[in-house]
């Protein structure tokens, strides 16, 4: 046995001399954990790859994208609550940041000074504005002329429109649940249930369809974003759009620290960055969307202030969703929808 | 317990012969793997390092050329004046001729353009149509109007196939000898001018990532380029190797910060080592396969043996005393069998020895008892006959039956021992009677020392002595003596009777001394003695006899001086 055993130890030794040969010279530079960033983004790649990019050159900070759609984001940000790995939410309606403004660390970047409109920034500037994204009404010009185009949220109930209007589901959408927050401010409850039972148990499946489906023809007009709708446009899709002239609700997309964030002066660098002069040029240059700030100015575009805006009531339409989005549901299948 | 023994001496044999096979197959396999392995790993990485060099020095060299034409271009007077006046055409024609001798030998690997100071393209060394506009507050020259020297920008590639896309960009801003800002040099390389640049620095199976200063991809000859990019710049993040078993060799780029990532297959692939560690495996097992083999060759060569001998053990124990094996070998186990058969004849000539004893000792009670014959009957008789004798004044005939009754009484008694005091009581008597009978022909001398006479001894051992002293030795002679003496020597006790008569025959003599004494016609008292004595007192002791014709014949008894309290 004790033989056994020195023979066991005398393999074991031998064994250990070969493993310790040396492992090949094979490295890869690290990071320096201070200069690493965690971005949450539910911007497209287009939109975040340049902005990053230049972020990352000038800054020298290795930022780390996890890309997705803002619920699930938000939703994991929430989980990881207790010990965030994210430093940055970019991306996502100011709604729905707010609805989450308990995970964001406040944070006023020397920027917002040249953005004015509070709407634009959350409870103690636990988000700021990055872009803003106006609702608009697209139209197939093939189908609806210039002049017969609805002007306003008021004309969507009109009989021409009954199942000609693209429409997503408020609770899937949440451009279309703004648009539905928007026509229960401006004309109240019992018009929004109209509005729905006017779909006539016709929606799309989701906000991205909107534009391909009015622009075959499928519907007359939609109810989308500015950003969406130019960027179709510039894409080549045969469609026009047009500002209600009853007034329109502008939701900003935003981007917020987080709570106990790892990296938090590069997080403010980040802020600082996306808010800066340079970027929201960049924004409305490359990207064509709307900057967040006032003192830019797109060319060929009607200014921010020009537009009707309504004073849209992040807190209240953040409350009043789940009343809203099952008015619209009853209503909308009353109008002869199958519940999709 | 039968079947264990076996078995566990089996399973000794193999896991002994198992260590001895095994352990140095596996130890010498696993040592020539790895070393083997290590060696080449080792060449593979001389090799990575002096490649990752080689590309690195490449990449510093063109832009160090490409340095040298911005400063040359930024300095020309004669292209300063073409960015500002932009409508004279042999201005024009000069000032691309001397970008063309700017870009000199880097001219096909660079592009060589000047930017006015809005940012829009006016001199180009590369085809025109592309970058028409650079933004002057975003990349390359927002970079360079600040620091007012040459600065890099590492652009990312978005998409996998665009081979004419610009990667790296280098711009330095031009500024008129007044000190206004006039414009800016720029030098592009694309992806495709930089993959010509890495060719042939590396060879086939190699992957070579040009990233940016943040691990981002800029150019790569991988096919799946993007994704593996992303792998290596996860890695560094988190401060670990690629989940691959690739060798990775890296540098920094020092002008522009880039990151050159060399990755080099590892020599011997997963597949060979898992060839190897799959022969190895077969080799064990093949090993193992003998060794059971070999123990159990060797096991049942040892073990019928073995078997056979335990089996005559048995045979042995139940009493058979035949039992013998069959030698048929010369080693170590044949030479157990031989010692086995000796030990058993052995044990057999003894037992049939002590048969013999007991046989012998038997007949000798029977003979005694039989010599018993009815004497209570003979003692009363005798008795009567003493009485009748003295009522009719007969004092011979009373004197002859008395010593006759106490010889008589002595010798039905049940005790086997008397002392010699005793013993020479009963010899007095027969004495006496043969004194009577034979009317004082002879002499009887007894020479007894007082401390012997308390010494035990077997009953009536003297009279046959001295009645064979008597009936042949002084047979036919007037007179005669028959000296009795006794002497002890220490625990030996010698009590000699002799006479004076005739003598002996030899034979006789030859006889009585033999160890083994046969039994002797018409002497049947003196064997009797020989036998009790040697029964009693083992071969040591005896009778010895010594004999001359017409001198006499001495008959010495010799045994053990025993009192009467040792032996009670």
């Amino acid at each position: 046995m004790k033989r056994m055993r020195s023979l066991a130890l005398l393999l074991a030794a031998a064994l250990l001399c070969v493993g310790c040969g040396g492992a090949p010279q094979s490295a890869l530079p690290g990071v320096a954990p201070a200069d690493c960033l965690t971005v949450y983004t539910s911007h497209p790649e287009e939109i975040y790859a340049p902005l990053i990019e230049e972020f990352e050159d000038r800054t020298g900070i290795w930022v780390q994208v996890v890309a997705g759609k803002s619920g699930e984001l938000l939703a994991r940000i929430d989980e990881e609550s207790e010990q965030p790995r994210a430093d940055i939410m970019f991306g996502g309606g100011g709604d729905s940041l707010e609805d989450y403004r308990d995970r964001f660390a406040s944070y006023r970047s020397a920027e917002c000074d040249a953005i004015t409109n509070p709407a634009f920034c959350g409870t103690d500037h636990r988000w700021t504005g990055f872009s803003v994204l106006p609702l608009v009404f697209v139209y197939n010009p093939k189908l609806v002329s210039e002049r017969d185009a609805p002007v306003g949220w008021r004309n969507l109930t009109d009989a021409k429109w009954t199942g000609r209007i693209a429409f997503a589901s408020p609770a899937v959408s949440g451009s279309c649940y703004t648009a539905l927050a928007t026509i229960v401010q401006l004309y109240g409850e019992e018009f929004a249930a109209r509005f729905a039972r006017n779909l006539a148990g016709r929606c799309t499946d989701g906000s991205g369809d909107i534009i391909p489906l009015v622009a075959d023809g499928t519907y007359s007009v939609g109810i989308t974003l500015e950003s969406t709708v130019q960027k179709a446009i510039a894409d080549g899709a045969e469609v026009a759009y047009l500002y209600p002239e009853d007034g329109t609700s502008a939701v900003a997309d935003g981007v917020a620290i987080l709570k106990d964030a790892p990296h938090r002066e590069n997080a403010e660098k980040f802020v600082d960055f996306m808010l800066g002069r340079d970027a929201q040029s960049f924004l409305c240059g490359a990207i064509r969307r709307r900057p967040v700030r006032e003192d830019i100015t797109i060319q060929g575009e009607s200014k921010l202030e020009n537009l009707n805006l309504i004073d849209y009531d992040l807190d209240w339409a953040a409350r009043e969703k789940g009343t809203l989005v099952a008015l619209w549901q009853r209503e909308y299948e009353a109008g002869g929808g199958d519940g999709a | 317990m039968k079947l264990r023994k076996p078995l566990s001496f089996k399973y000794r044999l193999f896991a002994g012969s198992l260590v001895v096979a095994l352990i140095p197959l596996l130890l010498c396999s696993l040592t020539m793997g790895r070393l083997f392995n290590e060696m080449l790993v080792h060449q593979t990485a001389a090799l990575g390092e002096e490649q990752a060099d080689e590309l690195a020095g490449r990449l510093s060299a063109v832009l160090q050329d490409c340095e040298a034409a911005l400063a040359q271009v930024a300095g020309e007077p004669t292209l300063q004046r073409a960015l500002v006046d932009r409508n004279d055409d042999s201005l024009r024609k000069d000032a691309y001729l001397l970008l063309y001798e700017a870009a000199g030998e880097v001219r096909t690997q660079v592009g060589l353009s000047l930017y006015d100071v809005g940012g829009y393209l006016q001199y180009t060394t590369r085809d025109s149509g592309q970058d028409e506009r650079l933004p002057v507050n975003w990349g390359v020259l927002r970079k360079a109007a600040r620091a007012g020297d040459t600065q890099y920008l590492a652009q990312p590639s978005g998409t996998e196939d665009s081979r004419d896309e610009v990667c790296l960009r280098l711009a330095r801003p031009v500024d008129s000898s007044t000190g206004m800002r006039i414009g800016y040099a720029e030098c592009s390389i694309t992806i495709e001018q930089m993959r010509q640049l890495f060719a042939g620095a590396f060879e086939e199976g190699a992957t070579v990532y040009l990233l940016t200063p943040q691990g981002r991809l800029l150019c790569t000859n991988g096919v799946d380029g993007g994704a593996e990019a992303q792998v290596i710049r996860q890695a560094m993040l988190e401060g670990s190797m690629p989940e691959d078993d690739g060798l990775f060799f890296s540098r920094v780029e020092p002008a522009s910060g880039c990151l050159l990532v060399l990755r080099r297959a590892v020599p011997l692939s997963s597949r060979a080592i898992g060839l190897m560690r799959t022969i190895l495996l077969a080799a064990a097992v093949l090993c193992v396969i003998l060794c059971v083999l070999i123990s159990l060759a060797l096991s049942r060569s040892l073990f019928s043996p073995i078997a056979r001998l335990s089996g005559a053990m048995h045979r042995v124990r139940s009493g058979d005393l035949t039992a013998r094996v069959p030698v048929g070998r010369r080693d170590e186990i044949g030479q157990l069998t031989e010692d086995f058969n000796t030990m058993t004849g052995r044990l057999q000539t003894y037992v049939a020895e002590q048969v013999q004893h007991q046989k012998d000792l038997n007949e000798a009670q029977i003979r005694q008892m039989q010599a018993q014959l009815n004497p209570h009957f003979l003692y009363n008789t005798l008795d009567t006959m003493k009485w009748l004798a003295k009522i009719h004044k007969l004092p011979q005939v009373a004197q002859l039956a008395g010593s006759l009754a106490g010889i008589l009484r002595c010798s039905i008694a049940s005790e086997q021992f008397i002392t010699l005091r005793q013993e020479l009581d009963l010899l007095q008597r027969y004495i006496d009677i043969q004194k009577i009978r034979f009317a004082g022909r002879f002499n009887y001398v007894l020479d007894v020392p007082d401390r012997l006479l308390d010494c035990v001894v077997p009953k009536l051992i003297l009279q046959p002595l001295v009645e064979n002293a008597i009936l042949h030795g002084l047979n036919a002679r007037d007179s005669g003596t028959v000296y009795i003496y006794a002497h002890s020597e220490g625990e030996t006790l010698t009590i000699a009777v002799t006479d004076d008569g005739c003598g002996m025959p030899p034979e006789m003599v030859e006889r009585i001394n033999s160890p083994e004494p046969k039994i002797l016609e018409g002497h049947l008292g003196l064997y009797n003695i020989s036998c009790i004595l040697k029964l009693y007192y083992g071969g040591a002791y005896g009778l010895r006899a010594t004999s001359y014709a017409d001198v006499g014949t001495t008959v010495t008894i010799r045994l053990p001086v025993r009192k009467e309290e040792a032996h009670a």
